[in-house]
């Protein structure tokens, strides 16, 4: 098989990339079933927060300290792995990590320091963090994915973690898109509202443990065009390399970055418009908050549960859909019955780096 | 393992930091220097689907340079912001170079073996591997796919 580039995918040598298991621990719940029943709810977890780096009171959620948190979802996503099946990887994306204990202790404290901490709780010898800003986890779950693809592991432990900071609330304020109300793709939407999250999926090739879901594509592509602002070409691009590495798998819904910001939804939508045609899509942002690093790994967590829900969860936070996003893609207020087969979860990053990674129902082929 | 797949490594650049030197100039300059000695010229870049690994443990002294300033409530300046996110030395370098392919930014473990395995899948057939250190130096290599 052949891509894009005309060079062989070694799609003929690929193992099939399953997920066996899930953690989440957000602003919404501390478990995937809790945070699940809060979105489909309709329910927005974010409250207000002030503070003298910040021009006016403005909306995020604070959770548990995030290793406690991490520990959490690490522990969902590993149950019932049996002994005799280490994990061989540990890959968190993180673009915030340790800053909190920076801004405690005044001391300068690196950002892989979480990965070293929590890898060896958990006795996983080969760690990696992974920091692209807010798809640091899209990219994280992806490299799990191609280990277990290539043959190169058995058991991949991938996920993301972030906490809202002093530091990183004052950056957002820095660069003016820290709103107070988070409404995606809404015709009144303004900015976003940082959020916290720790989400894991454990991946592992076939005869581990019965698959939740799979991964059956791949998009990863930088913009290359600007700091800031996204481009259409660069989130097309990364779509429709992800649906061709699933072998052109027909895409059911999509959960979007969706932050709700003027620029980023309206190039998303176009993105995905050009890429897929109108397309069944949906943001957890109004409800839980950007959690920043961790978005794509929340997003993927999410996909799963749609697909054994067979539900499309609400967009909380949409009041007015904005007319010129809705004659690109549909999305909802409240949720939505659908049985579905492949979801595309996507995450990009400042400074142009892209990710895009369909989930699968597991009896897809 | 990389030679499982026949990847090849190219020679390497190195670029070390001075004043007129910035973090992220040196970065883009050791990638313009690993280009150099490949038989690949910038324009051809974007036909490989060429991507960027990066390493660095500190980046930009984030989240320090934001700390300075929000201790005495001082709106930061939206560029201070953009320089410190450890991907915005390998971000500017896509940016000026026109990479299109996949960015991965590595603070801990080998950007090595998660570059080669971005040629792996077929996602790239060009890779700058690059690492670098504010008040140090930034060294980078290109591997390519050859299977």
């Amino acid at each position: 098989m052949k891509n894009n580039l005309g060079l062989s995918s070694m799609a003929e040598e690929r193992q099939q990339v399953n997920i066996i298991g899930i953690g989440l621990v957000t602003s919404g719940g501390n478990s995937v079933s809790e945070t699940w029943s809060s979105i489909l709810a309709g329910q927005s977890s974010i409250s207000p927060v002030s503070g003298e780096y910040l021009t006016k009171t403005r909306h995020a959620h604070f959770m548990a300290p995030l290793h406690h948190s991490i520990d959490v979802a690490i522990k969902q996503a590993t149950y019932g792995l049996p002994k005799e099946n280490p994990i061989d990887f540990l890959i968190i994306g993180s673009s915030s990590a340790s800053y909190r204990a920076v801004e405690l202790s005044g001391a300068p404290i690196l950002p892989g320091r979480l990965t070293e901490q929590i890898a060896s709780r958990w006795n996983i010898i080969k760690r990696y963090q992974i920091s692209q800003a807010c798809s640091s986890s899209g990219a994280a779950i992806s490299l799990g994915a191609d280990l277990i693809r290539l043959g190169l592991a058995n058991v991949v432990l991938a996920g993301g973690a972030d906490e809202v900071t002093q530091s990183v609330m004052s950056a957002f304020e820095a660069v003016r898109i820290h709103s107070e109300v988070c409404r995606p793709f809404d015709l009144n939407r303004k900015d976003i509202n940082l959020g916290e999250a720790a989400a894991f999926v454990l991946l592992a090739r076939d005869g581990i443990l019965p698959p939740l879901a799979k991964i059956t594509g791949i998009g990863n592509t930088s913009d290359g065009s600007d700091p800031v602002m996204p481009s259409v070409a660069g989130i097309q691009a990364c779509i429709e390399q992800a649906v061709h590495d699933s072998g052109n798998k027909e895409i059911d819904f999509v959960i979007a970055h969706g932050t709700g910001t003027q620029a980023s939804d309206d190039v998303e939508s176009t993105a995905i418009n050009n890429a897929l045609g109108v397309m069944r899509t949906a943001s957890f942002k109004g409800a839980i908050g950007h959690p920043q690093g961790s978005s794509g790994a929340v997003s993927i967590v999410l996909a799963v549960k749609a697909i054994q829900e067979k539900r499309i969860f609400p967009t909380v936070g949409l009041v007015t859909p904005d007319p010129k996003i809705a004659s690109r893609i549909l999305v909802s207020k409240s949720y939505q019955d659908a049985n579905l087969a492949n979801v595309l979860c996507l995450s990009f990053g400042t400074w142009g780096s892209n990710s895009a990674i369909i989930v699968s129902r597991k009896d897809v082929q | 393992m990389i030679s499982k797949y026949d990847t090849h490594i190219e020679p390497w650049s190195t670029q070390v930091l001075s004043n007129e030197n910035p973090y992220y100039i040196m970065v883009l300059r050791a990638c313009l220097g690993a280009l150099k000695h490949t038989p690949h010229e910038l324009r051809w870049l974007s036909h490989f689907n060429t991507g960027i690994a990066f390493q660095t443990q500190a980046g930009e002294n984030f989240p320090g340079i934001w700390l300075a300033k929000t201790n005495v409530g001082e709106r930061l300046n939206p560029k201070s912001f953009l320089k410190t996110i450890h991907s915005a030395a390998p971000g500017y370098a896509s940016i000026e170079l026109g990479l299109h392919g996949p960015t991965i930014v590595s603070v801990y473990g080998d950007v090595e073996y998660l570059a080669a395995l971005q040629l792996w899948s077929g996602r790239a057939k060009l890779m700058f591997v690059c690492s670098a250190e504010v008040e140090s130096a930034a060294s980078c290599f290109v591997l390519e796919k050859t299977l």
